[in-house]
């Protein structure tokens, strides 16, 4: 992956948003918390054999404004319901959640116009077409028609579904399925996204124009969680990562400080091009479909 | 085997939609199919008849009253409640109602021939009825015709009453010439001619849900991979679903035998059972057409309905096919169900079973299976064609 | 907010096939399939002509009791026409009798010679092969023949010069006092009403679906948002609602301008019964979504089957289940939404107080808010144990 990206990016307005470092120690400097999260605690009950099942377990970690997280884990490590618990979808047993400063709670409605969500599995209305089913849930945030208008417009445009404005999802390959997915959560300009493994089952064109979104994204502040099994994403985006398992981190820092976690492997040095990289240079990166 | 454990599963999830629909048929067998006594001679049908008297019943009164209570099944009405009446009326529990003004006896006695009044369905039991009460007012009006020139200034009554009730008394034999225990019967027909409705919706909505759970188009694909041949899954699916099908038919059969009762052990009662085995298995046939016709599995319910209840309501299940107008008999030849209804009633109305009589019966059979063969070969070109 | 998902919920709903089918689409096939059995129902309850045969023998040829009667019974140009009579041989008139062809034959025998008695007349015998009420008319008016010869009889006995009067004798009064809105085929229409009031519920169900986070993703959608759900679900109510009630409007038209069926006159309390009754089937829709953890085609299919099960007993499938239920099990329909419209659609066509109406529109009130009430309980819900 071309290292190179990673320099330290101007400003795009002389406004409130800081310079993103580099994926260094110096993010510590940064004191604002988008998310808090203290205690998380989320027992299920095994339905089978009645004994509880400790979800999340005693989960306490913190996500800066402006980076992008990574929430790593085996299946079944308590990624998905930590989210849902963050979003206020689920209840839990013990802890504290603070986004934005405030504690969140189903009815915190401030803080939820600025939550944005791409679930993993597709979220939109098979009777509705492309256009529509932006519009009407960038409309449960954004209640003027005009500024809609431009949001959905400018959500369109940023996922690459111009072209398709007038289908109904059921025409949609699983690519643009998902950039419909993600256009549908973001379209109201939110100041923090859930990204749920975005990326599943879809082509590397589409794939790559996903990330490039999402750096886009963190060029205008935004800041990202972002789950997903695809370890070259993790290494391309994130800024910092969390690594669950059985509801417990086992491991958090940058990609650095978690190399240097492994002992045995010996450091392999990539010479050349990877196979994405091959990929895509003779394919070309332009969208398909 | 997991494509018939994957079956049960699906069975499972939609068995309340099942035993919904055979609720029907129960419901309405044990509430409408009460047990009646049936016999062996004529019995003259008496209608439902409720009489108000606003008179003594002394003298004529009476005798009035006594002669439509012996020719009539009385039901008693409260008479101050008009509602009630007029919903006996409306729901035929009663046919006729009599109303005998105040002061009849004397009025009728001093030849004023005062006036009876009375509501009616319409409908046979109450012109029977009409007919009874005409009679017993012509026959008492000519002996108080005759009654009158006799000279005397007041009528006797009492030898007016006499002559009239001996008169009344006049009988006519009926003799009947089938042995055949009509009620029983009918009850039977009745209940199998119903039972086209839970049948068919039952065979058509599993049959379609399985087949279609089974068609979307991932799961094909992860059977295809898994080993197995199509030709396999659809083989046990056939027979998965026929197993279904017969497991229904059985039950509303053994179903039959406590709700129609002993009837059912009789000849009449093996060749109902017959023939809605036969059907039965062209109701699987066509389950599999229509599952092979279906593209989404939102339609099923639709598609479901509007088969069992078309065929239900113009082949005679719920309208005996004599109360059918021409033309829907007509038409509805071209459905399995009426063949199948037909038969019923067919079969119910023998009175021996050579080879002969029951001719019309296996002619009937023979068509209901012409269906089926017909089904089945659509459906099979149908599947063979998708693929 | 609220246009916002007006307009949305309309959208979605009216681009699902299958909803539109149910509410549309459904009522109308089933009025038809309606229209085509009943339409001779009510004709047929009244008396037709009856097949008959008699022994064409010397008694028959010289008597001169029945011959004439029955002649004058069967005179096809006779406004009165009871009978449509063939005059055959025994054998002929038996067979006849074991093909169904006629009802019933009569047979006239010279009675044993007494030489000590005087000419009797002679002794008729009907030849029948089931009690019912067509053989007991054809035995009434052959026995109201032969009382005719026993009035005469009795009076040349007693008192001869009085047998010119008979003829002076006076017929039965009867007044008719039927109501003329009897045709019973009404209620299966009613029950149609009440069905499209109930299944319209299925739009409620379907857009209060994907309103929730542990039924649809896009529920989940909804659910992370900033919208108040219940305003969401308000607007969505509101649309299916509005939705519903064209439906029913529709049926409405196409019953009374295509099919004529008659309503009876009391238009603005029907169309308050239909608003009422959509109110109820909304919120059966509403209760089922948000009570009931499954699938929606699950539901859907729970909906449909219950509300055919409450019009089967409202009397859709045999107008005799509703009387049945009504007699003796009162409470099962006074809680039953699908009796409860059809029930006040009937008594605004038959009576003529509004007591019973106004009863059935309460008690659907009471319903409708208990079910949303519990609706609204568990719709309250904004944090879920699972997803």
């Amino acid at each position: 992956m071309p290292k190179a990206d990673k320099t330290p990016k101007t400003p795009k307005t002389a406004t409130s948003k800081p310079i993103k470092p580099t994926k260094t120690s110096e993010l510590a400097e940064i004191t604002k918390n988008v998310i808090e999260v203290r205690h998380l605690t989320k027992t299920y009950k095994n339905p089978k054999t009645k004994k509880p099942l400790k979800a999340v377990d005693d989960l306490s970690f913190d996500v800066k404004e402006g980076e992008i997280l990574g929430l790593l884990g085996p299946n079944g490590s308590g990624k998905s319901t930590t989210i849902n618990c963050l979003l206020s979808l689920l209840k839990f047993d013990k802890g504290t959640i603070k986004i934005f400063g405030e504690t969140m709670s189903p009815s915190a409605y401030d803080l939820k116009r600025q939550i944005g969500v791409v679930f993993q599995e597709v979220a939109v209305f098979e009777e509705l077409k492309v256009q529509d089913n932006i519009d009407f849930f960038c409309g449960l945030y954004i209640k003027d028609k005009t500024e809609r208008k431009k949001c959905v417009d400018d959500a369109i445009k940023l996922v690459g579904l111009e072209d398709f404005r007038k289908f109904y999802p059921k025409q949609l390959s699983g690519g643009l399925l998902r950039r419909l997915n993600i256009a549908c959560g973001i379209a109201h300009r939110p100041k923090l996204i859930f990204l749920d493994e975005p990326t599943v089952a879809v082509d590397p064109q589409s794939r790559q124009h996903i990330l490039d979104n999402i750096e886009t994204l963190r060029r205008k502040g935004t800041t990202v969680v972002y789950t997903t099994h695809y370890m070259e994403e993790v290494e391309q985006l994130c800024d910092r990562i969390i690594i669950l398992d059985k509801g417990k981190i086992i491991a958090s820092g940058t990609n650095e400080e978690l190399k240097k976690l492994v002992k045995n492997k010996p450091v392999k040095q990539v010479a050349g091009p990877t196979l994405n990289d091959v990929f895509l240079e003779l394919t070309g990166k332009e969208l398909r479909d | 085997m997991t494509v018939f454990k994957a079956f049960l599963r699906i069975l499972a999830r939609n068995k309340w939609v099942i035993l919904m629909y055979s609720a029907i048929l129960i419901v309405f067998s044990v509430f409408s199919l009460q047990a009646n006594e049936s016999t062996v001679t004529f019995e003259a049908v008496k209608p439902d008849l409720c009489i108000i008297n606003h008179d003594a019943e002394e003298g004529i009164t009476k005798s009035l009253v006594d002669y439509l209570s012996a020719n009539n099944n009385i039901i008693d009405l409260p008479a101050d409640d008009p509602d009630a009446i007029s919903d006996a009326l409306f729901y035929r529990k009663i046919n006729y109602l009599v109303e005998i003004p105040a002061g009849f006896r004397d009025d009728f006695l001093a030849g004023r021939n005062p006036a009876i009044t009375t509501r009616s369905t319409g409908d046979y039991n109450a012109s029977l009825a009409e007919m009874n009460l005409t009679r017993f007012l012509d026959v008492a009006n000519q002996y108080l015709a005759t009654a009158a020139s006799s000279g005397t200034q007041t009528v006797d009554e009492s030898t007016l009453i006499k002559n009239l009730e001996t008169t009344l008394a006049t009988e006519v034999d009926v003799q009947l010439t089938s042995a055949l225990d009509t009620t029983s019967l009918d009850r039977a027909a009745f209940y199998y001619n119903f039972m086209n409705y839970p049948l068919l919706v039952g065979c058509i909505y599993i049959v379609a849900t399985v087949m279609l759970s089974f068609r979307d188009e991932k799961i094909s694909r992860r059977i295809a991979m898994g080993g197995v041949t199509p030709e396999h899954v659809n083989r046990i699916l056939l027979a998965a679903n026929a197993l279904f099908a017969l497991a229904l038919w059985l039950s509303y059969v053994l179903i039959s035998f406590v709700v129609v009762g002993p009837v059912m052990f009789s000849l009449h009662g093996l060749w109902l059972i017959l023939n809605s085995f036969v059907f039965t298995l062209c109701a699987t046939a066509l389950a599999f057409l229509i599952a092979n016709l279906l593209r989404s599995r939102n339609a099923i319910n639709g598609i479901t309905n509007v088969v069992a209840l078309g065929s239900s309501f113009l082949c005679g299940a719920f309208v005996p096919i004599t109360w059918l107008p021409e033309g829907v008999v007509a038409v509805a030849h071209i459905l399995p169900s009426y063949w199948y209804i037909s038969a019923n009633d067919f079969i119910t109305t023998l009175e021996t079973f050579t080879f002969d009589s029951l001719q019309p019966v296996i002619l009937h059979l023979l068509v209901i299976l012409a269906f089926t063969t017909l089904f089945t070969v659509i459906a099979n070109l149908l599947s063979h064609r998708r693929k | 907010m609220f246009w916002h998902n007006f307009k949305y919920t309309l959208k979605v709903v009216l681009r699902d096939h299958a909803l539109i089918f149910w509410t549309f689409a459904f009522p109308l096939i089933l009025a038809t399939f309606f229209f085509l059995a009943f339409s001779n129902i009510t004709s047929s309850e009244s008396l037709d002509i009856i097949d008959l045969a008699v022994v064409d023998n010397e008694a028959w040829k010289d008597d001169q009791i029945f011959r004439p009667a029955l002649q004058e019974l069967s005179n096809e140009s006779s406004d009165d026409q009871l009978f449509n009579t063939k005059y055959v041989s025994r054998a002929e008139a038996e067979q006849l009798l074991e093909s169904d062809e006629i009802t019933a034959f009569l047979l006239l025998e010279e009675p044993a010679q007494d030489t000590q008695s005087p000419a009797s007349p002679p002794v008729p015998t009907i030849f029948t092969s089931k009690s019912n009420i067509d053989s007991t008319i054809v035995q009434s008016v052959v026995e109201s023949i032969a009382e005719q010869a026993s009035i005469i009889t009795t009076i040349l006995h007693e008192n001869p010069a009085a047998l010119k009067d008979l003829a002076k004798a006076e017929k039965a009064n009867i007044v008719d006092q039927s109501s003329s809105n009897l045709d019973y085929v009404m209620i299966e229409y009613y029950t149609l009403i009440a069905m499209i009031c109930l299944y319209g519920g299925i739009i409620g169900m379907v857009a209060v679906n994907q309103l929730l986070a542990d039924m649809s993703m896009s529920g989940r959608r909804i659910a992370i948002s900033p919208a108040r759900k219940s305003a969401l679900v308000f607007a969505a109510l509101c649309a299916s609602y509005l939705i519903q009630l064209v439906a029913v409007a529709i049926l409405f038209l196409f019953l009374i301008f295509v099919l004529h069926v008659d309503f009876g006159t009391h238009l603005p309390l029907i169309i308050l019964l239909a608003l009422i009754g959509s109110l109820a089937g909304l919120a059966l829709g509403v209760l089922l979504a948000a009570a009931i953890k499954s699938t929606a085609n699950t539901k859907v299919g729970l909906i449909l089957a219950i509300t055919m099960f409450g019009c089967f007993l409202a009397g859709m499938m045999g107008i005799t289940m509703k009387y049945l239920v009504d007699t003796n099990l009162p409470l099962l329909n006074r809680l039953n939404p699908a009796n409860l419209i059809t029930d006040g659609l009937y008594s605004l066509y038959y009576y003529d107080t509004f007591d019973r109406y106004w009863g059935n529109i309460i008690t659907l009130v009471i319903i409708s808010l208990v079910m949303i009430s519990i609706s609204v309980y568990s719709l309250r819900k904004e944090q879920y144990d699972r997803l």
